[in-house]
């Protein structure tokens, strides 16, 4: 006989699920919503064990769990999107018979912001943050006050109000993303979720909806937040539950919640999400390979010019949206207003003029969104794997899939990557496993210069941990990485230089000696400090 | 106490939502069922027991050497639509195109004495042309292709018809007769040439689809065009040549239909837009998880075939087989439709 998975989880220490700080009596009243013993399963799949949590009046709630712990299936069993299998809900108390539509979830208060940013492209700002508020056949709110009130909301969230008739496309990620969440605010639920909502804000609006929960908090509402990075969760969190394979591992208050300790829990071991110092670039052979000449991302901004030499590493940093995905494309051959990228190999110059050409001359772009921009989800591991280099697994015009599993074989075993069948979907693989993919697809292209949009976006800590130690690998053998990260603490581990971009420039250019968590964040609001 | 379990590997396989699977039978016949068109291989072998039993010349050479015929031909014509429906997209213009191969060969060799071999090759260029068109005007402008095939295939019957002034005097060439002749041979094989032709189209584009750097292309711009062409996947070339593969199917297609029926006519591709649609259905084509093939479409083309033959055989009216089609239709869909994709995705 063997001991099956679950007992062997439980003969570890385990901390109390109501903390010690608690005062049981008052607190039993001030409970908005507690769940008990929750458990779903897709097929053979167990997304959630036994999951239990209480949330408190006036709390800001973190879940934290690394990428396939279960949090997203908690989140959409409270959501109304998933039923349970089994396990309760009790909302002020009162045990909820049904929760089986996000209608539902609504109308017993909780209200979800989601990861992927949900708004309806060419419809309106306004339209947007309505967006489901009437009837089929009936308008619930007139327009004055519909106005008045999205203009209120947004003016929290974003400090300048976008015109509320442009179509919501028209704003960048960060604002859309402000769209989703004032929607859910608006309604004033007892419960807000954020499910990894914050990942696609800027600093500033982030900061900003961080007051708005303060202020929320004060008047007794609650908020169940779930974030990957570390700081958030530290800066705004009363008490944080931290779950593991579907299941509860525990319950910190604030000051016992150290990153550390929450990573430990996390992950069973000791794993830190802190990047690692890199070292510094060794060679200084000076030996350029990529040269941007006068770019100007939009017409009439100032020309940008930079160097990039073998075995850098470069960040890229700003607010959302100041042109750091414009200015890593651009490098990757997209579209610029003027200049031109160059290309240096064995004193050879070749001008970049498109993404094939780059591709051709050793640049690689990994995007940032992997399920969008980058995986093919109902296909295989290995043809997600395989695809832009398929070439060199063609003979006589046909393709074997015998070599292309060589090269696979080879890169998963160099990545770490977790997989159990190379022919079954990606979308099988978590979340740190299909990034890791992505990042093989275009290290099979043998690249001179990588170009990575935030890759460790969403991520959890093992998964960052290995990108950290390959980016060094890789940096060692004279590669060029120019990354962009929205993680200060990337930026000072990693980088040799950063680039502050605001407003479609470079606002600011820092070395090792002047890089700070100061100096890199007073940049992105155009301020110099040292 | 036995011995310890590697807690550590199996909370890896656990996050990784790959447990050894505990399947209930239904489970896991739903499962194989969508990887593998069993129900469609019963459902066929079901009807050809069925008509053996209740019909004494179901299976006599002549009645199985139609039926292969005809599936041959339905099979050709629903080779674009397979291809159409993979990319996402559908094409409304194939009975134009087989109507344009039909009319051509019997107008420009007989009235207008062209040799064969240059009008095979005027069809193809024609053909090639105005479906490519069709794909790029698709892609480039972000419309879809019901309409933009809608638009050209109207456009291509109405040249047609202008320029034949709906009098079509030739005859088919007597070579694509020998074709779909029910008691033809091909190198001494006991079967109709068009048969051999539809299998060997049928190795090839398995080929194509499975083993070559378009085929999987293909797959990728189907299922995330924005991801493919961030993989360098020229995307709008692959719509073109899916469009324009699709018009020369189909007017080749129009080549041995033609030849079957003898003269060419204005509504002689109308069946095959229904009936090809039918055969890429049943076959179970399901555009959301890339699950579509063309040995699939041969199989919806058997089905398709089988199951007419019964039913006219057995005395129902078109209005019987018409309810009978539409339903097997509503229940493919159901089964292929929708995508329980919830389940792949934690």
């Amino acid at each position: 006989m063997t001991m099956n998975v679950a007992d062997a989880r439980s003969s570890e220490p385990r901390i109390s699920t109501t903390g010690k700080t608690d005062k049981p009596a008052s607190d039993r009243e001030m409970l908005v919503l507690r769940g008990q013993g929750l458990a779903k399963s897709f097929g053979a799949t167990k997304a959630l064990r036994d999951f239990s949590f209480d949330l408190r009046s006036g709390e800001v709630h973190t879940i934290q769990g690394e990428n396939g712990s279960g949090k997203s299936t908690l989140v959409k069993v409270l959501a109304g999107v998933h039923t349970p299998d089994s396990g309760t809900i009790e909302i002020d108390g009162h045990l909820l018979k049904q929760m089986s539509s996000p209608f539902q979830s609504l109308q017993n208060g909780i209200g979800t912001v989601f990861q992927e940013v949900l708004v309806v492209g060419p419809q309106s700002v306004l339209q947007n943050v309505w967006l489901g508020s009437d009837g089929l056949f009936k308008v619930r709110y007139g327009h004055e006050e519909r106005v008045a009130k999205a203009t209120a909301v947004l003016n929290d969230l974003l400090g300048l109000v976008p015109d509320l008739e442009a179509p919501v496309e028209t704003l960048s990620l960060s604002d859309r993303q402000a769209c989703s969440i004032a929607r859910a605010l608006l309604r004033d639920p007892a419960v807000l979720i954020l499910d990894e909502a914050t990942s696609a804000l800027d600093v500033a609006t982030r900061d900003r909806l961080f007051d708005i929960l303060r202020t929320r908090a004060e008047r007794g509402k609650s908020v169940l937040f779930i974030s990957h990075r570390m700081d958030e969760v530290t800066e705004i969190s009363d008490r944080v539950t931290v779950m593991r394979l579907g299941e509860t591992v525990g319950t910190l208050n604030r000051a016992e919640a150290t990153p550390a300790r929450l990573v430990q829990l996390m992950t069973g071991s000791d794993v830190s999400s802190e990047p690692r110092k890199r070292a510094a670039t060794k060679s200084k052979t000076q030996r350029v390979l990529l040269e941007a000449r006068s770019i100007a991302l939009l017409p009439g901004r100032q020309p940008i010019n930079l160097t990039v030499q073998a075995g850098e590493m470069i960040g890229l940093a700003g607010l959302e949206g100041h042109g750091q995905e414009a200015l890593l494309r651009a490098l990757g051959g997209g579209v610029t207003s003027s200049g031109e990228i160059m290309m240096h190999s064995q004193g050879n110059t070749a001008v970049v003029r498109n993404e094939t050409e780059a591709s051709k001359h050793g640049i690689a772009y990994v995007p940032r969104e992997r399920k969008t921009e980058a995986l093919f989800l109902p296909l295989s591991v290995l043809d997600n794997f395989a695809l832009p280099t398929l070439k060199q697994d063609t003979k006589g015009g046909l393709l074997w899939p015998a070599q292309s599993r060589k090269r696979f074989f080879d890169l998963a075993k160099r990545l770490g990557i977790r997989y159990n069948d190379a022919d079954a979907p990606v979308s099988t693989l978590s979340g740190g496993n299909q990034q890791k993919i992505v990042m093989a697809r275009w290290l099979a292209a043998d690249p001179k210069v990588l170009l990575l949009n935030d890759p460790t976006r969403g991520v959890d800590a093992h998964t960052k941990q290995d990108l950290y130690h390959l980016l060094q690998e890789l940096t060692d053998i004279g590669l060029a990485v120019i990354m962009i990260s929205s993680e200060v603490d990337e930026h000072l581990a990693l980088m040799d230089r950063v680039l502050v971009m605001r407003d479609q420039e470079i606002f600011r250019e820092l070395n090792r000696s002047e890089m700070s968590r100061t100096s890199i964040v007073s940049a992105f609001f155009g301020k110099v400090e040292q | 106490m036995m011995t310890q379990p590697d807690s550590q590997s199996t909370a890896a396989r656990d996050m990784e939502g790959q447990q050894l699977p505990q399947r209930t039978l239904w489970q896991s016949v739903v499962l194989l069922q969508r990887q593998f068109p069993l129900l469609q291989i019963l459902v066929l072998i079901a009807a050809l027991a069925y008509g053996t039993l209740t019909m004494d010349s179901f299976l006599n050479p002549f009645s199985v050497r139609t039926m292969l015929i005809l599936a041959s031909l339905l099979g050709l014509a629903a080779l674009g639509q397979t291809l159409a429906i993979l990319v996402g997209g559908i094409d409304v213009s194939i009975p134009a195109f087989i109507v344009l191969g039909s009319t051509l060969i019997t107008q420009i060799t007989g009235p207008e004495g062209v040799p064969l071999g240059l009008a095979i090759l005027v069809i193809i260029v024609l053909a090639g042309f105005c479906g490519g068109l069709s794909g790029w005007i698709a892609h480039k402008y972000s419309i879809h292709p019901l309409i933009v095939t809608l638009a050209m295939g109207s456009l291509v019957s109405g040249v047609l018809l202008g320029w034949t002034n709906a009098n079509i005097t030739g005859v088919a060439p007597p070579f694509l007769g020998a074709l779909t002749r029910p008691f033809a041979s091909t190198f001494g094989l006991p079967v109709p040439p068009v048969v051999i032709i539809w299998l060997a189209v049928g190795v090839i584009m398995a080929v194509v689809l499975k083993r070559t750097v378009f085929g999987r292309q293909l797959y990728a711009t189907a299922l995330n065009p924005r991801a493919a062409d961030l993989a360098l996947v020229r995307t709008r070339f692959i719509w073109v040549t899916v469009f324009a593969i699709s018009a020369i199917a189909s007017a080749m297609t129009g080549l041995l239909v033609v030849g079957f029926a003898g003269t060419a006519n204005a509504t002689l591709g109308d069946p095959y837009l229904f009936q090809g649609l039918a055969a890429v259905i049943l076959g179970g084509a399901a555009p959301l998880t890339g699950a579509v093939d063309y040995w699939r479409t041969m199989l919806g083309a058997m089905i398709f075939t089988v199951l007419s033959t019964l039913l006219v055989a057995g005395g129902f009216t078109e209005a019987d087989k018409q309810i009978t089609f539409g339903l097997l239709i509503l229940v493919a869909v159901g089964v292929y439709g929708r995508e329980p994709r919830v389940k792949d995705r934690v």
